[in-house]
């Protein structure tokens, strides 16, 4: 007995002591584990985190508030963005009608408009000297009602989330259309069933996974974002994270905040997965749609009225309101503040996407050389962060570094933030690399090169690095244009000097705590174009392979 | 002759990953009708001498690959052993990494770069030579397979026939003790197939390679093999000449491996070769059409082209026999005829 279990250890010892396997693991704690450890700090009774909250000043109401309208938010965002995403999706995939060429790729630009900068722009807009509020006036009718009532409100946030967010929904959607196998539909269509038919009882039941995985992507933005409720003045759990760790100045309180928020993530999450069991089979992708039908007068305009009004308020008013103000302000907003906002964000992201693309590619990489249960599973449990909202993974990295040494949190400067850029965005570089890298690279590719002699470094940069680089340089331009947008994570982590700037914090410093959004609008707009180039290269990847477009 | 490779006893079995309905159905509820592993090989043994050319036959799922793959190190065996040249190189303890092996390998899609050009590919292997080694080796190789006009070409700008030649003539290069192909002709052509095969046996030969061959085409393995292994479901069913194999199979899956075949039970008049069941085996075009021996009646004729197949049913109770008769000479359905063996 203990000749076998000595060497089952040698063989066990063999399997994962090589370099590969061991920096694949390595990787995995130090950026995912923190993230199970904030769950330890959540106390099961109840008592303990809401003790320190109470001690802290803040009622249990309030706590009840935050969730009541962290729920509301995602309920309201989630059903919109369902209903915006899919029948968008559905009308540019098997219609033609005015302008769903244009369509096709334009409903997917509002996703380059980060939900704080929308916010701004509208909240200005309904503000009392905005356009709106300004016509009814005129009309004779108090403003006052309309801005505090529906504009300045929750209702508000909803409509920004919503027109800012579907996106994802339309995204997926589409592509999940996009493989329903036109013979399908059409043979549906000769069974006798209308186009609505055809929607409710196909279109979407095939596409429901995709769909739901949208939404869920969705929610996870809502719940991640802190600069939009801030703005509405929404309480919501992640604001109160915010609230608790900097003015109550709170670890504990903090952490256990978070560890709910997080809950609340995995129970999307397993949500998300469980709508998927029982899914066995694989969509037709053969049989492209012939020809597709034209929509005529009253249908072709309600069709494009359908696309005009996500397009329109998504992407359209708020980059006009934002060029507009920008051109008025552009020759004063030019600053020593800005440029070094600038920088910092250009080296930061620069420094970030490198390093999360170089982790990402030896995780895959040692995957492939070691395809074992327990590699797969690291290799998901390290790609969790991008499922964590930016309050988290803040509160995570403290947490790690103040474990380690308390004064280390301020003498590393930018070392927090980029540990929190990778953490967030190790997925996104992942699964860029993953799915347009290594999986189309043929396996029988690796067998050639090793029965040639070469050891798995050498084919590493013989044979993958060169057939990688289109996918390489895709994960690098998505995690650059995600750190330069991303604000939660930023605003905590950055290092504690007054004048420390970021693309994104200064945004937020002059359109909300300064209140000056035309002064704003110049780095909104460099964060929208920097976002837009991503949101092309998503949809060329997602429909290169469809000609029929 | 040295031996060159040696296999005992080689068993090979998956786990099967199971999706999440059935992983709980077989862990949690303990339903035993849910398959944890797949054997893919089981308990086989054989040997490869120096210069010969072995070739593995069997349906998709016989394990014929997976035995290739053993042999080159990418995968690891339960049970049984692997020599090269008298050495263990893979047990089911301890394998030598496939970089290690000297062993060429030439796949099923040829898993050419596509990044780097026909000569740049043929190259990759060599990297232990010095520069002059290196060019004098690919030259060599370029003018065996007839690709010097390509040299400098990438993989997909040429076609099918030269991307297989190409991919033979890398794992060539190196000079290996021993050459695995993985179904070497199944993405050719019809048409291509067989100078393809006439080509690749000119080459093995003159580069006096020992080589094995997997391949699921009879025609594959008795143009090019000088012994063929018959797996089925990951075990041996007969090892033998092309001829033997052929002639005297050892079972009825084999016999009917190779074509069509009329299995008799065991009695004096019937001659052919004998199964280990007793029955005996009878290829149609060593039966003729004749005045006298088992008469019966014509029940289905079939024209194929170089033969027609005659089916004969004797009497009622017996066997169909199957004929196959370059001519008719007058026989239709419904006529009553003879059936004899040919000597």
């Amino acid at each position: 007995m203990s000749k076998f279990l000595c060497l089952r250890f040698r063989q066990l010892l063999r399997a994962y002591c090589n370099p590969w396997v061991l920096s694949c693991l390595l990787i995995t704690v130090t950026v995912a584990l923190p993230i199970f450890v904030i769950f330890s700090h959540l106390s099961w009774d109840g008592s303990g985190g809401k003790e320190s909250l109470s001690e802290l000043g803040i009622q249990e109401w309030e706590f009840e508030d935050a969730l009541d309208n962290t729920g509301i938010l995602m309920l309201g965002t989630g059903l919109i963005t369902l209903i915006l995403g899919s029948s968008t999706a559905w009308l540019v995939t098997f219609y033609r009608f005015p302008g769903s060429k244009l369509f096709s790729w334009g409903l997917v630009l509002p996703l380059a408009i980060p939900p704080y900068i929308a916010s701004d722009t509208y909240w200005n807009i309904f503000d009392y000297t905005g356009y709106i509020p300004y016509t009814l006036a005129k009309q004779g009718i108090n403003p006052l009602y309309f801005i505090e009532n529906f504009a300045h409100d929750m209702e508000g946030a909803i409509f920004i989330f919503s027109f800012v967010l579907y996106p994802y929904v339309y995204l997926l959607a589409r592509a999940s259309f996009l493989q329903q196998s036109g013979s399908l539909l059409e043979s549906s269509r000769l069974l006798g069933r209308g186009s609505w038919g055809t929607f409710f009882r196909l279109g979407f039941p095939l596409a429901r996974p995709a769909i739901i995985g949208g939404v869920a992507l969705v929610l996870m933005e809502v719940l991640n974002d802190y600069g939009a409720v801030e703005r509405y003045g929404i309480k919501t759990l992640t604001t109160m994270i915010f609230k608790v760790w900097t003015e109550y100045e709170s670890y504990s309180g903090a952490l256990h905040l978070a560890a709910i928020l997080l809950l609340l993530v995995f129970f999307i999450l397993a949500l998300e997965s469980i709508q998927r069991w029982g899914i066995n089979y694989t969509v037709l992708t053969q049989g492209k749609q012939g020809e597709k039908p034209q929509l005529k007068k009253g249908k072709a305009f309600a069709a494009f009225c359908c696309c005009a009004i996500p397009f329109g308020f998504g992407f359209l008013i708020p980059t006009g309101q934002l060029l507009y103000w920008a051109s008025q302000t552009f020759s004063q907003v030019w600053d020593r503040d800005l440029a070094w906002s600038i920088i910092n964000s250009l080296s930061l992201a620069f420094v970030a996407s490198t390093l999360t693309m170089i982790l990402a590619l030896v995780m895959l990489y040692s995957l492939r050389l070691h395809k074992t249960t327990l590699l797969s599973f690291a290799t998901k449990v390290a790609t969790l962060g991008y499922a964590t909202p930016g309050a988290v993974v803040a509160a995570v990295v403290i947490l790690s570094l103040t474990w380690l040494d308390q004064t280390l949190l301020y003498s590393l400067f930018f070392l927090p933030l980029i540990l929190g850029y990778v953490i967030r965005f190790l997925r996104l570089s992942f699964y860029s690399i993953e799915s347009s890298g290594f999986d189309q690279i043929s396996p029988s590719l690796d067998e050639a090169s090793k029965s040639l002699g070469a050891t798995p470094g050498r084919t590493l940069l013989r044979i993958h690095l060169p057939l990688l680089r289109p996918a390489l340089i895709i994960a690098f331009i998505f995690v650059f244009v995600e750190v330069l947008k991303e604000l939660t994570l930023t605003m905590i982590l950055a290092p504690p000097s007054s004048d420390f700037f970021t693309l994104s914090t200064i945004t937020f410093r002059l359109a909300v705590t300064d209140g000056v959004p035309y002064r704003a609008a110049t780095p909104s707009l460099i964060i929208i174009l920097a976002g837009i180039i991503p949101v092309f290269i998503l949809n060329y990847l997602l429909y290169r392979d469809s000609k029929n477009d | 002759m040295t031996e060159i490779l040696s296999i005992e006893k080689l068993s090979k079995t998956y786990s099967l990953s199971l999706p999440w309905s059935r992983w709980v159905r077989r862990y949690l509820w303990k339903d035993q009708s849910v398959p944890q592993i797949r054997t893919a090989v089981e308990n086989v043994s054989f040997s490869v001498q120096e210069g010969e050319i072995v070739a593995l036959i069997g349906e998709s799922g016989s394990g014929k690959s997976t035995i290739l793959r053993l042999i080159a190190g990418l995968e690891k065996p339960q049970k049984g052993q692997i020599q090269i040249e008298k050495k263990t190189v893979s047990t089911p303890e301890h394998c030598t990494a496939p970089e290690t092996r000297q062993i060429g390998m030439v796949f099923q899609n040829y898993a050419l770069f596509p990044h780097l050009t026909i000569r740049q590919n043929i190259t990759y292997g060599l990297h232990q030579q010095n520069k002059k080694q290196q060019q004098a080796r690919v030259t060599e190789i370029l003018d065996l397979l007839q690709l010097k006009d390509y040299a400098h070409q990438s993989p997909h700008q040429i076609s099918g026939g030269q991307q297989q030649r190409v991919a033979l003539g890398r794992a060539l290069a190196s000079k290996p003790q021993l050459l695995l192909l993985d179904e070497p002709f199944s993405n050719l052509d019809v048409m291509l197939k067989a100078p393809m095969r006439q080509e690749i046996r000119k080459i093995i030969q003159e580069t006096k390679t020992t080589a094995i061959i997997v391949t699921h085409d009879e025609k594959d393995a008795f143009a090019l093999a000088d012994r063929i292994i018959i797996l089925r479901q990951g075990e041996v069913q007969q090892i033998g000449t092309p001829e033997e194999v052929y002639h005297q199979p050892q079972n009825a899956y084999v016999a009917n491996f190779f074509g069509k075949t009329n299995l008799l039970n065991e009695t004096e008049k019937n001659k052919g070769a004998k199964l280990e069941d007793g029955r005996k085996a009878i290829r149609p075009e060593n039966l003729t059409l004749a005045k006298n021996g088992v008469r019966g009646v014509v029940k289905d004729v079939t024209f194929y082209g170089q033969y027609y197949e005659v089916v004969v049913e004797p009497k009622e109770g017996e066997e169909e026999l199957v004929v196959y008769t370059p001519n008719l000479e007058g026989v239709e359905v419904g006529a009553t005829v003879s059936v004899t063996h040919q000597d």
